[in-house]
Formats: structure tokens, sequence, C-alpha cells
């Protein structure tokens, strides 16, 4: 046996491996406890937020609740308790007994008086067979006179034993039924008490369904696969952020329980379903825990973007929304896109596919700053070297960046482009002839650019009154100040003036003035069509006004003591062509980094140099870059770029833009893609920034910023400053919001061309900008575009009347009635008074409106242009005059539209004809307007 | 029991509102307050309108007109046409949502000229406009809270009505004849009064307290001074001086 046991025992189980096992199993059992708890808890940790929203939602069902019944108190007892109250129960339990005894009683009765008709029956029918039988009637009545008795034994029953029960019950039951309707009456609800009942019953629905509700397993998650350039996009964002796409939860709740801020456009337009979320807010969109997925720590690949402060997210709207120049929900991102092309940052840096979205049919992308062709005959040579140096010291404001360049530098530079000019071959031919004025110096030359020049034929050449004073006041007043600013008053869209006579040459600035754009065919500056005095008086304005500050002019010229070699490689290193035309630098490509991925660069790729407190990440270098551009410069790494003074805020600003940067396409299928309406809207809108229309014109509800000019000038003129900002709108010009439904395009592309006086009391005039075809029209058919009209051209209104609508209408607009003519222009009949108070020629109206906005304008002129001076003639049905087409005011106005558009057309020849109706007609042709 | 203390109880709040309305409408007597406001300048000469259009009906009384905008008593030196308020009050003086408010007196067009110059129209009443004239006249407000009216008043249109909903001052034009020109101050509370040509004023019944007063004149701007209103009788506000400008 003992032999046998050994055989089978080997060596290695004569140890015992039991506690060994044991501990073995103990850490698998904690394994597994740990794989289900991580599985269940840790991995999931979005159930926690789902489970503290249930309870929040829980707990907020019942406040309301509790707070419904307590602001209703009665009626909610009442609503709810009046059917288990015990008093009402028992009440009713009464009842129905009573009701049931009562009933019983009857049937009972019932029976009785059954028993007593059939006894009754027996009696008489035994009472006839006896008297048949031949008994007399005594004898009979005798006979049977048991069974009479029985009747009357049963109906004394009847009245003796059941009736007076019955009648006590019943007034049993009446007097029950009285109490109980009492209670019920008083516990009935009312609509409003049915309403709270429902209310109440749906929170306590929500409450059980909150109370019951438990967190899902499978986290909530968004699948996109056909969004490049990523592969595939899983967000899973929604399992904690689980209201993020429903309203309801916006001011009062907190992240992750949270509506999306403007959900009723962003989510709206961007549903969840279709867009996830890391497409625009960037971070991990597959994790499940916080961290991991908002990731806020510089060196993770795609950390959250920045929502508040710096609205890094507006970077990714670009991404699909790139071809409109302003984003109505990215106000950050369209004020970045405007800095980037206003400090022509195009022109040193390439960004691809930028340039050619924004660009989109605008010439390209222009040289931000003036061309330097003849600059010599433009400006003072002391003041180039003074400019280039420091660009401040002369103008505050302005957009030329500072290159800490040092004097003899400047004065290098300065050398160059004040040789150049000879050396070179000049722009247009009116900068010959300024070249030719400067090298001659002689009226000879400026008498030649003056020939060249298409301002209106002056009256008298050269008047010998033409004063400082006329000049002054025609600045002021005709419009020059919606753009420039003098002594604090204006537009910041152009150079401020305040200083200009330390700047430019004289002679350049009667050319200048007279025709901008035959010096510079880029320049969005106008010519006021001034004559020729009035020329003279605003150079003999402006160019007194001088820079007190103005340093002593240099003993030496710039030309003598610079050196152009020296300077033509400093314009090179710098770059100075990438903003301004240069001669001799035509064909140079742009000197500083393309930042086409520059949003890519991870913190260890971007050189801090000796700068050892700035945050090392993105938007720490960015920043640092931005506001000192020469920051991280070391002896060995030079720093080329100049400095913009950005301020804090500004450098934040431009930086959302760097960080759309990053090379990448979209889908087109997300690309947002203009309908041809809004192409037309959009370019005209780029024209419009162009030539900053805004500057004096309302437009799409901005703009109009002339009107503080206006009103100084009318304190000036001695109105008190409240009468002042009161009347501004009306002496400015009008707001073109809704211009498009107002005017025919056709005639808007002629105004745009060659503008004509229309408002006779504005001192400020509509400019001419001398408009290309392709730009009058954009602007044209922006307009139209806008209010959804017609375009390109609207055939004159042809307008026939009746004898008795003609009739109507002259007794309408005469003396005794509207007098129209009191105020209105008729061609060459003039109104009595002043040119101030004179309104628009009537005998425009035909070529100049719309028959549709005509009708709107008599109804109510003040909404349509507010402050106009035009009153309401036919505002509602009691305005006209009741002696006229039978009072009807709708008849008034268009015999009245019908007759103002009579008076412009070809004919002009109402009495001619006869029909009945007034024909309209306003069909497009496709010949006009798009040459 | 419950009954009768229930009916105690109403009817001593009745009580208690009608006693807080009564409070309201007899609102005590108050004092009145007494001023005078002056030019402090040698009185310019008046400003002279000429007379441009219409003038069979403009220029009956001449070719030119004398501009009101400052009217200053050679004698006293009075300013004519300030008007003087009350500010600082508590609002249950305001009037209210719909004031019953006696009609007020209208703004007329006569003889190419606004009559009165200068007046005061409690907010949401309604005032007239006349047109004695029998030509076209149009009335253009000029205002920045209320609804901006611009409406012709042709010969067969003698009188039109209309109300200014919010208190403030309002600039009245007339756009066909461009020298008329009023003022119309829409008023929050009953405590406004204009000068005379004398630049005297007198505020009735202004509830007890201390406040300021504003004065406003069209073209000498606003300005402001202290008034202590004692519970009864009248009091003399410091005499009021505008600076030239």
């Amino acid at each position: 046996m003992e032999q046998k046991r050994e055989a089978i025992v080997t060596d290695v189980e004569q140890k015992s491996y039991s506690g060994f096992f044991f501990v073995l199993a103990g850490i698998l059992a904690l394994i597994t406890l740990w794989g289900i708890w991580n599985e269940t808890i840790t991995r999931r940790p979005w159930k926690q937020y789902q489970r503290r929203f249930f309870k929040m939602e829980y707990e907020k069902a019942q406040a309301e609740y509790e707070n419904l019944i307590k602001e209703n108190k009665v009626s909610s007892t009442k609503a709810v308790n009046y059917v288990n109250n015990p008093e009402y129960r028992k009440l009713l339990k009464e009842f129905d007994q009573a009701q049931v005894d009562l009933d019983e009683l009857a049937q009972k009765r019932q029976f009785i008086k059954s028993d007593a008709d059939e006894a009754y029956y027996e009696y008489k029918h035994s009472l006839h067979l006896a008297m048949e039988q031949g008994l007399s009637e005594e004898e009979a009545e005798a006979k049977v006179k048991n069974k009479k008795q029985k009747v009357q034994e049963l109906e004394d029953k009847l009245i003796k034993e059941f009736d007076p029960k019955i009648v006590e019950l019943t007034k049993k039951v009446g007097e029950l039924k009285k109490k109980k309707d009492e209670y019920e009456k008083a516990g009935s609800l009312t609509e409003e008490e049915l309403k709270i009942a429902g209310q109440l019953d749906q929170l306590k629905k929500k409450m059980t369904e909150m109370k019951m509700k438990r967190p899902t397993l499978m986290p909530y998650q968004v699948i996109i696969n056909d969004m490049k350039p990523f592969d595939m996009i899983v967000d899973r964002c929604m399992a904690c952020h689980l209201v993020i796409d429903k309203p309801g939860y916006e001011e009062e709740y907190e992240n992750p329980w949270k509506t999306h801020p403007r959900r009723d456009v962003l989510l709206v337009k961007h549903p969840v379903e279709n867009f996830g979320c890391t497409p625009c807010h960037d971070g991990q969109g597959r994790a499940l825990s916080v961290e991991v997925a908002h990731n806020p720590k510089h060196y993770w690949d795609n950390p959250m973007l920045e929502v508040k402060g710096t609205k890094y997210v507006e970077a990714k709207c670009i991404r699909c929304h790139n071809q409109t120049l302003e984003i109505p929900e990215g106000s950050a991102i369209t004020q970045a896109k405007m800095m980037f092309q206003d400090f022509g940052c195009f022109g040193c840096h390439k960004v691809e596919g930028l340039e050619e979205q924004w660009a989109a049919d605008l010439t390209k992308i222009r040289k931000v700053a003036p061309t330097l062709r003849g600059i010599g005959s433009k400006v003072n040579p002391d003041w180039i070297v003074r400019w280039i140096q420091n660009p401040r010291s002369y103008l505050p404001k302005t957009r030329m960046p500072n290159f800490r360049l040092s004097e003899q530098q400047a004065k290098d530079i300065a050398a160059y482009l004040l040789a150049s000019e000879h050396d070179h071959e000049p722009a247009t031919t009116a900068t010959t002839a300024m070249a030719m004025a400067s090298a001659g110096g002689s009226d000879a030359a400026v008498q030649l650019a003056a020939l060249k020049s298409t301002a209106p034929t002056s009256k008298s050449p050269k008047s010998p009154k033409s004063s400082r004073e006329e000049g002054e006041e025609l600045i002021k007043t005709v419009g020059c100040l919606g753009c420039h600013t003098i002594n604090g008053v204006g537009g910041s869209f152009a150079p401020d003036l305040s200083h200009v006579g330390s700047k430019v040459q004289k002679e350049h600035l009667y050319g200048w003035i007279r025709n901008p754009k035959d010096h510079n065919p880029n320049t969005p500056m106008p010519s006021f069509r001034f004559i020729d005095s009035q020329v003279e008086s605003v150079v003999l304005y402006l160019m007194s006004l001088r820079d007190p500050n103005a340093p002593a002019p240099l003993e030496v010229s710039p030309v003598v003591d610079g050196n152009p070699d020296e300077g033509a490689n400093l314009i090179r290193k710098y770059g100075c062509f990438g903003c301004h035309d240069i001669p001799g630098f035509e064909n140079e490509s742009r000197i500083a980094p393309d930042l086409t991925e520059f949003a890519k660069k991870k913190p260890e790729e971007l050189d801090f140099g000796d700068q050892v407190h700035i945050e090392h990440s993105w938007k720490g270098w960015t920043l640092g870059k931005l506001a000192d551009p020469r920051r991280y410069a070391t002896e060995r790494i030079e720093s080329k770029m100049p400095d913009f003074y950005l301020t804090e805020e500004e450098a934040k600003t431009l930086s959302i833009l760097l960080k759309s940067f990053n090379g990448e396409k979209m889908t087109p299928k997300y690309i947002r893609n203009l309908s041809e309406n809004e192409i037309q809207v959009e370019k005209g809108r780029r024209a419009i920034k162009q030539y900053n229309c805004r500057g004096c014109h309302e437009i799409e509800n901005r703009g109009g910023d002339i009107r503080a000019v206006v009103a100084i000038n009318l304190q000036l003129e001695g109105k008190s400053e409240q009468d002042a900002q009161l009347l501004a709108p009306t002496y400015s010009p009008p707001m073109l919001t809704g211009e498009g439904a107002k005017v025919k395009p056709d005639w808007l592309f002629s105004f745009l061309k060659s503008p004509t006086p229309i408002r006779p009391w504005l001192k400020l005039r509509m400019p001419t900008f001398r408009f290309s075809d392709q730009e009058a029209s954009r602007i044209a058919a922006h307009f139209a575009s806008l209010s959804n009209v017609e375009f390109p051209f609207i055939e004159p209104y042809e307008v026939s009347m009746t004898k008795e609508d003609i009739a109507a209408v002259q007794k309408l607009m005469s003396k005794d009635y509207f007098d129209c003519f009191s105020c209105h222009q008729q061609g060459e009949k003039k109104p009595e008074g002043p040119e101030e108070g004179w309104a628009p020629d009537l005998m425009l109206a035909n070529k100049r409106l719309r028959r549709d906005w005509l009708i709107k304008w008599l109804t109510d002129p003040q909404q349509l242009q507010p402050g106009t001076k035009m009153p309401t003639f036919l505002a509602d049905s009691q305005s006209g005059p009741d002696d006229v087409l039978s009072g009807d005011e709708e008849q008034q106005k268009q015999v009245i539209a019908a007759y103002v558009l009579s008076l412009g057309s070809r004919g002009s020849g109402l009495e001619s004809k006869s029909s009945s109706k007034i024909i309209k007609s306003g069909k497009s042709s496709k010949s006009r307007g798009k040459k | 029991m419950k009954k009768t203390f229930m009916a105690i109880m109403s009817l001593i709040s009745i009580a208690l509102v009608l006693s807080w309305f009564c409070s309201i409408s007899m609102a005590q007597p108050g004092a009145s307050v007494l001023g005078t406001v002056k030019y402090g300048g040698a009185p310019p000469a008046p400003k002279k309108l000429d007379v441009t259009k219409d003038m069979d009906v403009c220029a009956k009384e001449g070719k030119t007109k004398t501009s009101e905008e400052l009217v200053v008593d050679s004698a006293t030196k009075g300013l004519k046409y300030v008007v003087v308020s009350v500010t600082g009050l508590d609002p249950k003086y305001n009037y209210k949502a719909a004031p019953t408010l006696a009609k007020a007196p209208g703004i007329d067009q006569k003889g190419c000229w606004f009559h009165p110059h200068v007046q005061i129209v409690p907010a949401k009443a309604s005032m007239d406009i006349l047109n004695n004239d029998g030509i076209l006249h149009n009335i253009h407000t000029y205002s920045k809270k209320n609804k901006v009216i611009n409406k012709a008043q042709p010969k067969f249109k003698k009188k039109m009505e209309t109300t200014f909903d919010i208190p403030e001052v309002v600039s009245v034009k007339c756009d066909v004849h461009n020298w008329m020109n009023a003022w119309i101050i829409v008023s929050e509370h009953p405590y406004y009064a204009v000068t005379d040509e004398k630049g005297a004023f007198k505020l009735d019944n202004v509830p007890a307290g201390k406040y300021k007063l504003q004065y406003w004149h069209e073209t000498l701007g606003a300005q402001t001074a202290d008034v202590t209103v004692p519970a009864t009788g009248q009091v003399k506000a410091a005499d009021f001086e505008f600076k030239p400008k």
C-alpha cells in the first residue's frame, strides 16, 4: 500500500501549493473584480455625468412640482384630493347604500303590489262566477269574503308598511345627493386648475422617468466619414454633453449640461448628426474622459480650441465659409481677416488657397500701400526720411509699420526712391506729367496734368480770390471727412490730413485733387468735380495744415546724403515692394516665410530665441511675435518683420486667423457655396468696402459715419447742439439699405459712373469714383440682389391714364391740395425759395425709380428713409381728400405714381392716349448692364 | 366668527386702498415755486429770418420774421422760452399709463409760423395740430425716443391730432417753409413751466422736498439748480442766469 502510494505521489506533489493557489485565485478574483469595475465604471466616466444629469432633472422637476402646488395651494389640494377625502368617501358610500336600499324596497313593493293585483283579480273572478251561478250579490260577496279580505290585507301592507319607508328613503337619498353635489361642485376643476393638474401630472411622470433612468452603456456618438482631411470622425462628446443640441438649458445651467450658445444659428445650421463637434472645436472626439477629450495642455496634438477669450474656435469657420468677406457669427475671424488684408500681410507672406478666395475677382490682391513712382514730386524729401524712420511720428494711427531703421538707412532708401523716378518708366501718362512737373518745376506741367484730367470745365479759369476759408469750408462740407480725418473729426479709412501740409508738395496736390485716378489708377480716392478755383482754395487750405512738431529740415538733401545702392539693398531686404509699387522691384518674390501651414507648428519647431518668459506654446510664440516682431532675434538670427504697433487685443484677434492656416483642404461637400444671387451680393460688398461707401452711406444697417461730421457742421451754421444732432440724418447722404428695391439698376449704373445732383439741400456731394463698367454694374447688381429684384435692365414705364385720372391727379397735386411743386423740381420749372428747400426733380422718376417703391414711398416715406423731409400724404384711409376719386387713398396713390412716372417718359403725351388702364411694363432685357 | 373676521379685514383693506388713492389724487396742496431766468449779457439783436416762399400768405407781415430762439427783455434781461422742470421727483408723481389729462392746447400754424414757439405737452396726452393758413404745411418732428412724425397738412386738413408717448425734447420743423421752427417738451409729470417775456415762471402744487430744478433753453442748453420746497405756501427759487454762448 505504502509503496503503491509512493509510486503515484511524485516529488513535485510532495509540496503543498494550496497557499500559492489561494493567492493566485485571490488575485484572479481581484483582477476579475477590477475588470468588471474598470469596464463598467472607470472606462465609462460619462455614466457619472448622465447619472448626475438625471438626478438634477429629477430634482428640478420635483422643485417645480412642489412650487406649483405651493403657488396654487387651494386648487391643487382640491384637484388632487377631494376624491380621496374620507368625509366625501363616507358620504358617497352612504349615498350609494341609500340608493340601493331604496331600489330594493321599491322592488319589494312592486312584488307585493303584483300580489295585491292578483288577489284582487281572484276575488273579482270568484265573485263573478258565483253571480253567474245565480247567487245574489250579497250571497256572492259573502262567499268570497275571505278573498276580498286578502286583497285588503295586501293593500294595507303596501300603504302602511312600504310607502312611508319609501318616502323616507327617497328623502334621504335626495339629501345625500345634495350633499354629494355640494362636495363635487366645491371640488370640481376650473380650466386653469385642469391645466395645473395636467402640469402636475407631467412633472410626476418626468420624476418617475428620471428616477428610473439609467445611464447608457454605450456612449452617444456621431460618426462622419466623408469629411476630409480627417479619416473618420468619431465624436462622443454628447455622452456627457447630453443637452448640447436641445433648447432650454441655456443660462442657469453649467457645462456639460448646457445648451450650445447661439444654438438657434450654430447648431440649427450645423446639426450635430452631420457635423459632429471636433471639426469646429478640435480635441479628441473619441476620448471618454474629460482630460483626454479636452486636453488643454499645449503638448497635445489637437487641444480643444479656445471658445472664450481668444476665440480660436472661429478659425475653423473659414474652412467652409471661405467665399465671403464677412462671417455673420464670426466677428473675431472677420475682423482678423480684415486686419490681415489691411496690414498688407500678403505682401510678404504667402498663404496658399487664401488669397485666391479673398481676391475672387478683386483684381488680384492689390498692394495695400501707395505707389512710390514719382514720389519725389509728390512729397517732401525730408518727410520721406522722417516717414521711413518712424511713420508714427507723422501719423499716430498709420498702418505703415516701423522697420527700426537708422537715419542713414532711411536716407539711403530715400536716395534710391528719389533717384529711381528718373531712371524708370512711370506707370501712367499722368505720372509723366507729374515727373515733368517736378523736373521742370513749372506750372506748365501742372496745366498739362489738368488738361488730362476729366474734371468738369471750370467756369472761370483761375479765380484770383481763392481763399483758405473757402477751401476749409469745401473740405469740411463736401464729404472729404467721410474718409479723412482733420483735427480729430472725420473717418479713418484714408490718411489723417491734420498735418498734410508738412508732407506733400503743392504742385502734386493740384493734380491729385483734380483727379486722383490719373495719378494712381488703383486709388479709391474719388474726384469731387471741383472747378479750378475751388481746387486752388482746397490746396491752399490743405497746405496750411502743418505739423508743429515736425523736425527741422535736413541740411543736406537725402539725394546727396544717401547711397541709392545701399537703399536698393535695404528695400530688397525688408521687402518694401510687398506693399508699395517701387520702380526696379517689379518681379521680386515675397521675402517672408510661407504661412500656409503655420498653425501646424509645434512649440519645438518655433524659435523662442532668448525669450524665456514667454509661454512655450503656439499661442505664446505667436502673440509674442505679433506684439513685438523682433523679439526672438539673437546675434545669429535676424528678424526682419517690422513693428505694426499691434495692441495685445489686436495681436490676439490676428492670431485667430493664423490659427486657421493649416494647409488642409475641406471636402467640397462641406464648403458653403454661394448662390448666384449671393455671389452678386458678395462682389458688391467687396467693392463697397474697397471704396468705403459706408463712410457716408448707411448700407445694410451699418455705416453712415459722416453724420457726426454733419452734426458738427450744422452747429457751425448756428444750430444748437441738440438741434444739430436731431437734424444730422436729414442732411446726411441717403441711407442705402433697400436701395435695390428703390432705384432701377440701369439708372444706378449710370449714376455711379457719372453722378448728378439729386438732393439740393445736401452740401455733401456724391463724388466721381471713375468706376469701371464692371465695378459700377457690380455695385448696381449688389443692391438689386440684396433686395431680390429684377436685374439688370428695366424698360421705361409706359404710362397712359384716363382723362378722369388726369383731372384727378392734377387736382391732387395742385396748390390747394398736396402742392407737390412747392418743393419738387420739375425739369426747368423750379420751386419758389432757396435751393436748399427744393426736393428732387420729378422728371427723373421714370428713369430712376421703381414703381412699387414709389407707391410705398407715398405711403410712408419715414420708414424707407428715416429723417427724410418728404411728409406723409397718404398714410391711411383718412389722410387723403374726400373729393378726389371718391376719397380712395389707394387710387390716389396709383394716379400720383402714374403721373409722376409719366413726367419723365419720352412722349409725356398723356392726353393723347385714352386707354382706361395704367399699363405697367417692367421686363428685364439682357442687353445692358453686364458689359 | 371666521366670516365676521374676514368681513372686517376686507373692509379695512378697502379703506386702506381708498385712502391711498385719495392721497395721490388729492395730492397734498404743495407749494408754489417762483423764479426768474435772466440772460447774462447784452441782449443780442434778434435774428431775422427771410420769408422765401408762398409770399402772399407768409409775408403778410413783412418779408422777414423775427426768430424766437433767443428772446431777451431789453429792460429786465428776462429770458423767454426757458423750460423749468422739477427733476428727482418720486416716480409716483409721473403721469400714469393712461392719464386722464385735459387735452393739451396744441400747435397752430398761422402766418407760416408756429404758435407757440415752446410748449409743454404731457406724455400720452392728445394735442391738436392746426393749419390756419390754407396752404400746404407739414409737421415734421425730430426726436430720438418718440416716433418721428412727418405729416403733410394740406389746405383741406385744418386739424390733425397727435400724441407723444415718451418724455423728451422734440424739435418741430416745417420742410415746406424752412424758417418755421418750434419746440415741444414732452413732460413726464405736472411740474413743468415755460418762462414768460420777463423770464418769470411759476410751478404750482409742487410736493414738499429737496429737488433739482432743470432749466432748458433751445440754444443755451440745460443747467440745474437746487431748490427746497416747503409743505405749503410758496418758495422763490434763486434767480437763474444763462451765460451767453
